[in-house]
């Protein structure tokens, strides 16, 4: 007797990747033989306790258990079940988790390997995780040859009010990070991109082998096996980041103090219209705490480390979205308008609900920008959301919570999905 | 005023002091405008910042001096793609050079440079060459500048309505036969491969833009070859796919390797194959400058200042149109193309395949765009100038195809000035026509040709002034 | 770990923070200690009130309060001066006002800095922004100095950047040292700047000079050869080196494998450099031509660093691994 499992529609090994949100799933009899009645399994961790841990469900909105009994109809019809990750036991390599179905005998009837995916903080990666994101970013950029530099070219002066300076902010960066570790993921499909905690001290993340230490002149060194000394963009080679504060042993800083913290931050507010306001502190004063590429918007995407900084603001908005529930478009807790540029106290094109955003859409209409790199968003195997034209609205529920569809297949390391 | 033989060597100051002392005379018109080409040898080996303060400088005058028509496409390339404030607001003040009436029609490329500049924004200043320190006595930016020509043009930009005016693809009629030289330039394409230009660009009819991977203008380079995989797209869903072939030449060829080459056509949709290649020169640049005539000068081997360039190319290599300065529209590239694709399938006679291919392809573009605007014909006659009745005697053909389109222009007048019951403007179309024949068909006299140019113009600019509405009612195109 | 724990825990913690929180005129008011008013001030949300901006300008105007605390009154403006712009032109003012103090001043230029990611109408005043930096390019206090040149570098302000390259070429007075005006070149390298960086990477004495001189290189075809020799010469500078092969693999990535295999092969050469290009043959190079080198694979098979964990040991790895090399 054997068992087939189907993962996020595909029975392919590159769709095994599962985060905090549940992922459909599909388990079968592929060889009945043996059987004379429908077999009951047991669908459970393959190691418990060892590399990432699933749980396993009947439906999306039940929640995961560390084991779930089907039945398998003789005729290998399929069985759909979900699983997702257990909250706090991520995986640290690709394929460390599994997928054991087992008969009430015990006996194994196929086992099959998947990986825990999700955004953890810089700080904490192991070395080999280190290795695989660094490789795989230094490979996207190529030498300045990549499709890296599509995303430099995203954020730009002229471009800075598709993303900057209204309440698209925090969606539009959602979807400027999804598609850049999408495309990371496409390079190396076990990486995703980690967050730098700015208002704690880093000191694993600000080195030699990671992204880099800081000379007297803000120029950063790496270590001479670590790719990211050949990073170049804009035809310059290298990156200028001078911390104005001590990288190892304090969080990030101006001369205004350190950046707010990730609790006065969650406190900013109750309504998304106050907690945008961390566009100021503790995001613009996390990039003015740099002298550097970081410290101008129109510089900051040619260091590595805006995408990690980014990735921890987009960190704070899941944390905020978990801890007030806002993941329901229909009110305007969750987003200030939901409507769509031209109706009335709508905001300025791309930053309302139901518009597109630039540069995914194409748009290069005024008031656009004229030019639009990068083409539409990157698809994934694991996740049919967004689409390729992405709305501020599908940026909001991120975790598929109200439509299991929206799921857009990525999580934080600190940021549970919660019925 | 006569120009002065200003060299590459020629300080940037002195030439900026001559600008300053010219007076509002035809003559220094003439004169300065002669010094707008990208090729002039003035800018040859001058750094881009140096290139754009002489070219700012001199763009600016036009405001003092009075604003030839020849100058309308330099002004309406920096509205259109400019993102330097000192060439913008250069631009938007030699606007304020010429009639109120004759510039309604830059409102939408003036809205376009609104658009441009409004996060690109900076202080620039018209009174001080180079200054040494700031802040200067007298400042303005170049949003200022927009705002004030809109204030001349008693446009108000928050009520009026954004329309284009009209196509801003500029066919120029020049044919060059590949031969000599240019044949056997050698190229290299993305992949490494290396041929002659006569084996990529003879065959088939081809498409060819010029660009250079680190333009720091995404309007110009990077434009134009998302523009270009636009033209695959188009071509491909045609049923022309490897009927046309499609290429992009780096003005840069020392740093644009074929990685590179790949890496810039990639990113910006170019999918490529057999007949979709993108090259550098490794030997011949200069025979590809001057076969093509690019508006680019260098500084060494980098480039200081480009316009935009496409060219066509029938299926013996010869230029048989080019798209150059403004952004070019798609479909009256394709309509173009089509056109020789039709001819190829045929095989006609050589020499008749160019005429044909002319008169088919270029001119029923001209046509279609005669009627349409005052100031693109203005810009299309002036870019055609002496420079094309120059290639008339070894192409006798030419003269039909430039007397039907001087006819057709007299058409448009004369149906014009029935409705508007104008008569000045037919009278100096006539007599700019005359004059044109005269002067480069029956006597070599390219004064007098030119200035049958200028008299045509003339005579559609005065016959296109609305008498009661500033703009013409035509669909807000994209 | 149990979420609906997880989920009390941060609730709670969120409580105390709100429950600690000043209120903002409270923090205005000089009862208030100075210590406190100026950790909440910094950190505080804003003014919502027309009285509190008030009150909070009053705090910035007051030359008898410390700087801190009129420092972290500054800041507490910030998301009130994103959407006014008298506000914005204020704060351009006081950056460009010599009377005032200087910390004052920096704090208005790291404001502006900050307000550039998040005020629309800031970005549309970019000319005027622009301006008051030009203004301070002179200034005698060198932080406000270097950060108005490092912004203008990065905006590629055609009048900084002549006003680096004088410094640089003692033709107008020294803004900031000559690596840090390099460095600031390179945001908008233009090719009249190549024959003098040649001529620094030639000559300087300095190890960081050279290194920012070879960055700014690196897109400069006709500088190969210079930078084939750097690349090649063992007494040099080991940075130095390694910016060169960088500058290299970009610019003639042939040469470059050319040259990188005899560094790699020749035991003579400083490990660092060796490690740097296998690290970009082990990620950068042709596969087919790696997998088919093999003298260069048969060599690594025993190649070993100074120690296990160090650079060329992890490159050698990283190199065997991708190419399969057993």
């Amino acid at each position: 007797m054997r068992t087939d499992i189907t993962l996020n529609g595909s029975t392919s090994a590159t769709s095994r990747y599962v985060g905090w949100a549940p992922s459909p799933g599909e388990v079968r009899l592929s060889d009945p033989a043996g059987a004379v009645s429908p077999v009951t399994v047991t669908l459970r961790n393959q190691q418990p306790n060892v590399g990432g841990q699933l749980v396993f469900s009947s439906a999306p909105t039940q929640p995961g258990t560390d084991t779930l009994d089907l039945v398998l109809p003789i005729d290998g019809s399929p069985v759909p079940f979900f699983t997702a990750g257990r909250f706090g036991a991520p995986s640290e390599r690709d394929a460390d988790a599994g997928i054991e179905v087992a008969e009430a005998s015990g006996a194994v009837l196929s086992m099959t390997q998947l990986m825990v995916r999700v955004r953890k903080d810089a700080n904490t990666l192991t070395d080999g995780e280190r290795d695989r994101f660094v490789a795989a970013f230094a490979t996207l950029n190529n030498r300045g040859l990549g499709r890296f530099s599509e995303f430099r070219d995203m954020h730009r002066n002229e471009m800075l009010a598709e993303a900057h300076g209204y309440d698209g902010f925090l969606p539009w960066h959602r979807a400027y990070l999804l598609d850049l570790e999408r495309e990371l993921q496409g390079i190396d499909a076990s990486v995703t991109l980690p967050y730098w905690r700015f208002d704690q001290p880093a000191p694993y993340l600000f080195t030699v082998e990671f992204f880099g230490e800081t000379d007297p002149f803000g120029t950063v060194r790496f270590a001479a096996n670590n790719p990211l000394q050949f990073w170049k963009t804009d035809q310059g080679d290298g990156i200028n980041r001078e911390p104005r504060f001590n990288a190892a042993t304090e969080p990030a800083r101006d001369q205004f103090g350190p950046v707010r913290t990730e609790l006065a931050t969650l406190a900013l507010g109750d309504v998304y219209g106050d907690f945008v306001k961390m566009e100021g502190n503790p995001h613009a004063r996390a990039h003015t705490s740099f002298g550097g590429f970081l410290r101008n918007a129109h510089t900051a995407p040619k260091d590595p480390l805006f995408f990690l900084l980014h990735a921890n603001v987009d960190r704070l908005w899941a944390m905020w979205q978990w801890v007030k529930k806002r993941f329901d478009v229909t009110v305007t807790g969750t987003y200030r308008f939901l409507g769509q540029a031209g109706q009335a106290n709508a905001e300025r094109i791309g930053h309302n609900l139901l518009d597109t955003m630039w540069p995914w859409n194409g748009d290069t209409a005024i008031p656009r920008p004229t030019t639009a790199p990068g083409g539409p968003l990157a698809p994934s195997v694991v996740s049919s959301a967004p689409s390729s034209m992405p709305t501020v609205g599908e940026m909001i529920d991120y975790q598929g919570k109200m439509n299991t569809g929206a799921r857009l297949a990525f999580d934080y390391d600190d940021v549970p999905f919660e019925l | 005023m006569t120009s002065p033989h200003f060299s590459s060597a020629t300080p940037e100051e002195a030439i900026a002091a001559w600008v300053r002392a010219g007076s509002r005379s035809e003559q220094f018109r003439a004169a300065l405008l002669a010094l707008l080409p990208e090729q002039v040898l003035l800018y040859a080996g001058r750094s881009t910042n140096e290139t754009t303060r002489i070219r700012g400088h001199i763009l600016a005058t036009f405001e003092r001096i009075g604003l030839p028509t020849g100058v309308l496409p330099y002004v309406i390339e920096e509205l259109e793609s400019g993102r330097d404030a000192y060439l913008v607001a250069a631009a938007a003040k030699a606007i304020r050079g010429g009639h109120v009436s004759d510039c309604k029609y830059l409102v939408p490329f003036l809205n376009k440079a609104i658009r441009n500049m409004q996060y690109l924004d900076s202080p620039v200043s018209f009174e001080t060459y180079k200054a040494l320190r700031w802040p200067v006595a007298q400042s303005t930016t170049a949003l200022r500048e927009i705002q004030r020509t809109l204030a001349w043009l008693n446009i108000d930009e928050e009520k009026d309505t954004v329309v284009d005016c009209c196509d801003t693809s500029s066919p120029v009629l020049r044919t060059v036969p590949v031969s000599g030289s240019i044949a056997t330039v050698e190229l290299e394409d993305q992949d490494g491969k290396r041929l002659r230009f006569s084996d990529f660009f003879v065959g088939r009819p081809s498409i060819v833009v010029f660009f250079y991977s680190r333009c720091d203008n995404p309007n110009k380079c990077s434009l134009t070859i998302a523009g270009l995989a636009r033209l695959q797209e188009a071509l491909d869903s045609g049923n022309l796919k490897d009927r046309v072939a499609l290429a992009a030449i780096t003005y840069d060829p020392l740093y644009d390797g074929p990685a590179r080459l790949r890496s810039f056509g990639e990113h910006r949709g170019v999918r490529f194959g057999e007949s979709v290649r993108f090259f550098r020169s490794t030997s011949g640049l200069d025979t590809l400058r001057a076969h093509f005539d690019l508006g680019a000068n260098f500084i060494g081997s980098i480039v200081n200042r480009h316009r935009i360039e496409l060219f066509i190319l029938d299926a013996r290599g010869a230029i048989v149109g080019s798209f150059n300065r403004l952004h070019w529209d798609r479909d009256t590239v394709l309509q173009q193309v089509e056109v020789l694709v039709q001819q190829n399938s045929v095989r006609e006679p050589a020499i008749r395949g160019v005429a044909v291919s002319v008169l088919s392809g270029v001119v029923p573009g001209l046509i279609a765009l005669l009627p349409k605007c005052p100031l693109c014909l203005g810009a299309y006659m002036a870019a055609l100038g002496v420079g094309g009745l120059q290639l008339m005697p070894s192409w006798p053909w030419l003269l039909p195809a430039l007397t039907l389109i001087m006819f057709v222009q007299l058409f448009f007048v004369f149906q014009r000035s029935k409705r508007s019951g104008r008569r000045l403007p037919l009278a100096v179309s006539i007599c700019g026509s005359a004059a044109v024949l005269a002067g480069s068909v029956f006597l070599t006299l390219p004064v007098v040709a030119s200035s049958g140019v200028a008299l045509i113009v003339f005579g559609s600019l005065v016959n296109s002034i609305p008498r009661n509405n500033p703009l013409p009612p035509q669909a807000p195109a994209r | 770990m149990d979420v609906k724990d997880y989920r009390k825990r941060i609730e709670q913690r969120l409580a105390q923070e709100s429950s600690s929180a000043k209120s903002y005129s409270d923090l205005l008011d000089e009862s208030t200690s100075p210590a406190e008013r100026v950790k909440g001030l910094s950190e505080a949300v804003g003014p919502r009130a027309e009285a509190d901006l008030a009150g909070a300008f009053a705090v910035v105007r007051n030359t008898s309060e410390h700087d801190d605390v009129r420092v972290a009154a500054l800041a507490s403006i910030a998301t009130a001066a994103r959407e006014r712009e008298d506000l914005l032109d204020f704060l351009l003012r006081l950056l460009q006002d010599r009377d005032q103090a200087v910390v004052l001043r920096r704090a208005a230029l790291t404001l502006l800095l900050q307000l550039r990611f998040n005020s629309a109408v800031l970005n549309r005043k970019r000319a005027d922004f622009i301006s008051a930096l030009r203004t301070i390019v002179d200034d005698p206090d060198y932080q406000l100095r270097s950060d108005a040149l490092e912004t203008l570098a990065q905006e590629k302000d055609e009048y900084v950047q002549r006003r680096l390259m004088d410094s640089l070429t003692n033709e107008g007075p020294r803004l900031v040292e000559p690596e840090k005006a390099i460095q600031l070149l390179g945001y908008d390298i233009h090719a009249e700047q190549y024959p003098f960086l040649r001529e620094v990477v030639r000559q300087s004495p300095s190890a960081a000079v050279k290194r920012e001189a070879v960055r700014l290189l690196s897109a400069d075809p006709t500088s190969k050869d210079l930078l084939v020799d750097m690349f090649r010469d063992r007494a040099e500078n080991d940075e130095v080196r390694r910016a060169s092969a960088t500058a290299l693999l970009s610019l003639a990535p042939e040469e470059f494998e050319t040259y990188a295999r005899e560094v790699v092969l020749d035991e003579q050469e400083s490990d660092s450099v060796r490690a740097a290009c296998l690290s970009a043959f082990g990620h950068f190079a042709n596969p087919t031509e790696r997998a088919n080198d093999g003298p260069l694979n048969e060599y690594l098979l025993d190649l070993h660093g100074e120690s296990a964990s160090g650079p060329l040991e992890k490159a050698v790895r990283d190199y065997k691994m991708k190419y399969r090399v057993e």
